[in-house]
């Protein structure tokens, strides 16, 4: 047998040598369009409820899975279900790391449901957008500073006077709102000595420390208005400056009673113009009439505060009226004495006794 | 096109220097027409059938046209790929399972040059021709409830078809029973110029008469 080969079949091997040897696997071609699936929604869950405060929102979805690398994803967020009013609609956003991305929003509006999905984009595909969640952005609640009563600036007060503000005016279905109280050795509020919160009282509140304060120096003090149901707070009140004197003689009386003596309004003027005599002992009395009282009385402390601020009894007795505090007291000035309840308070060699009464 | 360019140039060199021999093989030699059936191998192993006519042109050199189906050749690539969307549709969805298949269907003409072994029951040939082919990627997803367009946007890289030129070259040997019938033991490779590029070997034997 000859075998001939002639020249046209060997070059028909060799061409076909040459394209069997090239190429020999598939290879992806940038001309390729990709596969990609939808991501998952994670956060906020659908029907989740979000107060205004709790502001800015941050959508979080799980990842979504493509056949190419560079995946991107755009979150839509609109104000209905299909999406014809968009409001806010981040792209090109990068993936986040373990498996899940996330992106912060711009403020919303308040009393306002939204509607939020998102879609993987990668190699010339964008996926499917995932499931639509819904979430409700509250009503704005804005809780303005409360307003200081007083100790106003420069003032002077004994050392645990009564720090007292007008309650926060507020917008929006506030919930119940509490006030917290510092004093500070300076305005900035940085180092704070004494700080208490109260619930809010009809009209004002106020805050007493429980420890003295320091003398001959200035304080400073501020009220914060606090929201804890909807975390809104409010700018804190316009800081004061005061001074603590030492305690009063009567305030000091009134510590063994175990009450403020000023509990609202204080009084102007500084201790030093009287003398407490005899008999301003705590203890429990029986009157005239046989009630028994806790000595000394409240307003009789009070009144005599004021003599000790200088003042005289009759303007005593009016600044007690026209700042509040309940008394009996009637002045007797042909006998300088001052009669309440069940004592009297007369002067005798220069210092107020306690007299107690044995008749009407 | 470069390949095709220097195919053309060999052809015609070829013919330049081709004996003027008596057709392989005795019994007529105008032409002849043949069934085949083969087997497609590569990535994955599937069947291949077809058929083929060829018209003499010259002594030994025969014009031919190929045609024939492939019912899988579906590259590493296209299920690696389902594999990836069908995990991250599991996810979503629940259990999710996949088939691939990249069925090809083709159309080649060319030349076939036979060898003169001196022995009429053997007869060695080579080919090489250009076509076209259609590709198909056929990927289907099998999901719990739902569709796979809720889950996931497939590409091109998982789904449509293409239909792009082909080269194929292929060798073989006819072995005549009688004057009319020939088997053909055969083996051909193609080139489908998609846009991934896919090569595709088949092998097999072809039925036919000729005339």
């Amino acid at each position: 047998m000859t075998f001939r080969f002639p020249a046209a079949a060997a070059a028909l091997l060799a061409i076909g040598a040459t394209v069997a040897c090239s190429n020999s696997s598939t290879q992806p071609s940038s001309s390729t369009t990709a596969s990609v699936t939808s991501p998952a929604n994670v956060s906020p869950a659908t029907t989740t409820k979000i107060a205004y405060a709790n502001q800015p929102v941050t959508l979080t979805i799980q990842n979504a899975v493509a056949t190419a690398t560079g995946v991107t994803y755009t979150f839509e967020v609109a104000t209905d279900p299909g999406f014809a009013s968009k409001v806010q609609s981040p792209t090109n956003v990068a993936p986040g790391a373990n498996g899940q991305t996330s992106v912060a929003l711009n403020s919303l509006s308040g009393s306002t449901d939204y509607y939020w999905h998102a879609r993987a984009s990668a190699g010339g595909t964008d996926g499917p957008f995932s499931g639509t969640f819904k979430f409700t952005i509250g009503p704005p609640i804005i809780i303005n500073a409360p307003v200081p009563i007083g100790p106003l600036t420069g003032s002077t007060t004994s050392t645990r006077p009564a720090f007292r503000v007008t309650n926060a005016v507020r917008t929006g279905p506030a919930g119940a709102i509490t006030y917290r109280f510092e004093i500070s050795t300076n305005a900035s509020f940085t180092s704070i000595i004494a700080t208490g919160t109260n619930t809010e009282g009809v009209n004002e509140t106020g805050f007493i420390p429980t420890s003295d304060l320091p003398t001959n120096t200035t304080l400073y003090w501020r009220a914060t208005a606090i929201d804890a149901t909807n975390g809104v707070t409010s700018q804190p009140s316009a800081t004061q400056s005061f001074t603590a004197q030492p305690p009063s003689q009567a305030e000091l009386v009134a510590r063994q009673l175990g009450v403020p003596l000023w509990p609202g309004v204080q009084p102007p003027g500084t201790p030093g113009h009287a003398t407490m005599g005899g008999y301003w002992n705590v203890e429990y009395l029986t009157s005239f009439n046989g009630v028994t009282f806790l000595n000394p009385p409240l307003d009789e402390l009070q009144i005599f505060d004021l003599m000790d601020r200088g003042m005289d009894p009759d303007s005593a007795i009016a600044w007690m009226h026209a700042n509040g505090y309940a008394t009996q007291a009637a002045y007797y000035p042909s006998v300088q004495v001052i009669g309440f309840a069940y004592e009297y308070m007369a002067l005798v060699n220069g210092a107020w006794d306690l007299v107690l009464k044995v008749g009407a | 096109m470069r390949t095709i360019l220097i195919f053309g140039a060999a052809m015609l060199a070829a013919g330049g220097v081709a004996r003027a021999q008596s057709p392989a093989g005795s019994g007529p030699n105008h032409g002849y027409v043949e069934g085949v059936v083969q087997s497609a191998f590569g990535n994955v192993t599937s069947q291949s059938f077809g058929g083929e006519v060829g018209f003499t042109v010259y002594p030994n050199l025969q014009v031919f046209v190929d045609g024939g189906v492939v019912r899988d050749a579906a590259p590493s690539t296209l299920g690696a790929n389902a594999q990836i969307i069908a995990s991250g549709v599991s996810a979503l969805a629940g259990t999710t399972t996949y088939q691939v298949k990249e069925p090809v269907t083709f159309g080649v003409a060319g030349l076939k040059y036979s060898f003169d072994t001196g022995n009429p029951r053997i007869v060695p040939y080579l080919m090489a021709g250009g076509g076209a082919a259609q590709v198909k990627k056929d990927v289907t997803f099998t999901l719990p409830a739902g569709d796979i367009s809720q889950y996931a946007t497939l590409g091109s890289d998982l789904s449509g078809s293409e239909t792009k030129g082909m080269l194929s070259i292929g060798l073989g040997v006819d072995v005549p029973l009688g004057s009319i019938v020939v088997v053909d033991l055969q083996y051909r490779y193609g080139r489908v110029f998609t846009s991934d590029g896919l090569n595709i070997n088949r092998a097999g034997i072809g039925i036919g008469v000729r005339f």
